[in-house]
């Protein structure tokens, strides 16, 4: 594997845990666009406490997860009093306050930026990824699970079914910020380098429509929807050289064709949600890929005892 | 007394929605609430489950003193609703409709029992089992509806206007099974517009008019009040004759009137 390529899968594994920060609300019915907040609160905790107490590495990203964690349980009980576009604006504030209050902060730089001393791979940050898909993919699984997708469906109607609604939605937020906060402190480990405003409103935006686009009914949906964010601007990249026959025709007054490659990656976007506005791994899509999946591990099954036989 | 609502005052923002109601169910009784669009019926429900708090009044369940108690915690008591429209989870399939329905159930071996007894009352669920319960046509997700209430177990029973936009034929499948699950014992609180047919299994019935009880008493008494024969009864038949006049009343015809002995 070249550099270029183990660089993109921690950054795929990485966009993984944050879509999971982001998967956890939504799926319970809140837009959280606070997200790049959580991040930031994990990736500097996190950072801060790898500088400076000498634990384990491995250890202070856990930390960092629960630091931003806490942080959103105790905002949590006002902020989700809110609801809709008005959680969203004030989910959006709160992400806010945290890059605006790390700007001030001499402690981690300010505004320089934080440097951080340990620096993780694909071999830690990759395990770590499939530890999340797995808790998630679990609690999916739960009772919880059910709750969130009635709770999000028909809130009301949940609470007559004695759903304790409000807990289950300062949970989701909760695990959620946790999420989030592991993602930000795997991405200060593996850039080693932080500044507050990575950790901008158009990164939340960002990873709600990895959550949307992928599909907010599946554990598989924040995991298609960041492999989709993570590698079409880079398939992208190269297709100005693969048809430079037609990008050549391109007028000089429209710039490289090169820049428009995420123009075109939003135009397609906005066509996407306009033909499958559910996501790309509905339900019944994740049941159909478990069947191929589960296909595909016969044959190579039956494929290897029969070759094995004389 | 299983349900008791005295002097039930609610408000919602300045609309007096119900004027100190009082209502009464016994264990084992289907009681009908009647009355007009706005007459207070689903505030009523409302209030009994927790989502509105009264402004004055009280509700006991069991003889405990409902306020205080969340919707939840009321669920938990053993109050249950088959809602107005059905509301059910369309994006969940329809043994997990099922499976949310019995969320209060601490004994988790129940649940398989439960789901099954259900599946064989309704044959047409437990074919569709595994299916999202969006593909149900208007009919099944009424039982449907009502086998998710069902699993809870319920004490009481409400269901609010359960013959809304079915076909005569299947209104007279939803009042039969409520016959029959009153023989098995459930205490039922019925909101219905369909004040014939709601009369016809009923044990008692109260007719509410702008936020408060107008008459009540048994159908019999109900039906010979000409008040009442007029302002509902009088508009029902009307609405029948004009409608789907003959299909009704031959279909009402074949649910048994109630024994009362």
């Amino acid at each position: 594997m070249t550099s270029y390529q183990t660089g993109l899968l921690v950054i795929l594994s990485i966009n993984i845990v944050i879509a999971y920060g982001a998967y956890l609300p939504i799926a319970a019915g809140q837009m959280n666009l606070g997200i790049a907040g959580f991040m930031a609160l994990g990736a500097y905790a996190s950072a801060y406490v790898a500088n400076n107490a000498g634990l384990p590495p491995i250890v202070t990203i856990f930390i960092g997860a629960g630091f931003a964690g806490l942080l959103a349980l105790i905002v949590a009980v006002p902020i989700l009093r809110t609801r809709g576009i008005y959680l969203a604006l004030a989910t959006f504030a709160l992400g806010q306050i945290v890059a605006a209050a790390i700007l001030n902060v001499e402690l981690v730089g300010a505004a320089e930026g934080y440097s951080v001393l340990d620096h993780f791979g694909l071999a830690t940050i990759a395990p770590i990824t499939i530890a999340t898909i797995a808790v998630v993919a679990y609690l999916n699984r739960t009772r919880f699970g059910l709750n969130l997708t009635a709770i999000s469906q028909d809130e009301l109607l949940a609470n007559l079914f004695g759903v304790r609604t409000r807990r289950l939605q300062i949970a989701a937020f909760t695990l959620g910020a946790f999420f989030a906060g592991l993602g930000g402190a795997l991405h200060a480990h593996y850039y080693n380098y932080i500044r507050p405003q990575d950790f901008n409103i158009l990164l939340s935006i960002y990873i709600i429509l990895f959550v949307l686009l992928g599909g907010t009914r599946s554990v598989l949906g924040p995991i298609v929807g960041a492999a989709i964010f993570t590698f079409l601007p880079e398939i992208f990249r190269d297709l100005d050289k693969k048809f430079s026959a037609f990008f050549d025709q391109v007028p000089d007054w429209l710039g490289q064709a090169s820049a428009w490659r995420f123009a075109i990656f939003a135009a397609l976007i906005i066509v996407f949600m306009m033909l499958r506005p559910q996501g790309i791994m509905t339900r019944g899509a994740t049941r159909a890929a478990a069947r191929w999946v589960a296909w595909c591990v016969r044959r190579l099954g039956f494929a290897r005892s029969s070759g094995a036989r004389p | 007394m299983l349900l008791e609502v005295t002097d039930l005052d609610v408000f919602y923002g300045r609309t007096h929605a119900l004027k100190g109601l009082n209502l009464h169910v016994e264990r084992g009784e289907i009681v009908a609430v009647l009355g007009a669009n706005g007459a207070g019926k689903s505030s009523l429900l409302s209030a009994i489950l927790g989502v509105v708090p009264p402004r004055s009044g009280e509700i006991r369940f069991d003889g405990v003193d409902l306020s205080g108690r969340t919707t939840p915690m009321r669920y938990h008591g053993g109050l249950v609703l088959v809602p107005e429209g059905r509301r059910i989870f369309t994006s969940l399939t329809v043994a997990e409709n099922l499976l949310l329905g019995a969320h209060n159930r601490t004994d988790k071996s129940e649940i398989p029992t439960e789901l099954d007894r259900i599946c064989a009352r309704f044959s047409n669920l437990a074919e569709r089992r595994d299916m999202p319960a969006s593909v149900l046509s208007g009919g099944e997700q009424q039982m449907l509806a009502i086998g998710r209430a069902l699993m809870a177990g319920p004490d009481l029973l409400m269901l609010d206007e359960p013959s809304l936009g079915l076909s005569p034929l299947l209104v007279k499948q939803v009042f039969r099974l409520m016959q029959d699950l009153n023989r098995e014992g459930l205490t039922i609180l019925l909101v219905e517009q369909n004040t014939r047919l709601a009369l016809k299994i009923a044990d008692r019935g109260y007719v509410l008019e702008r936020g408060a009880v107008a008459t009540q008493g048994t159908p019999g008494e109900l039906l010979s009040d000409t008040a009442l024969h007029e302002a509902y009864l009088g508009q029902s038949q009307n609405a029948g004759r004009s409608g789907r006049g003959p299909a009704r009343s031959n279909n009402e015809s074949r649910i048994e009137p109630r024994e009362r002995t």
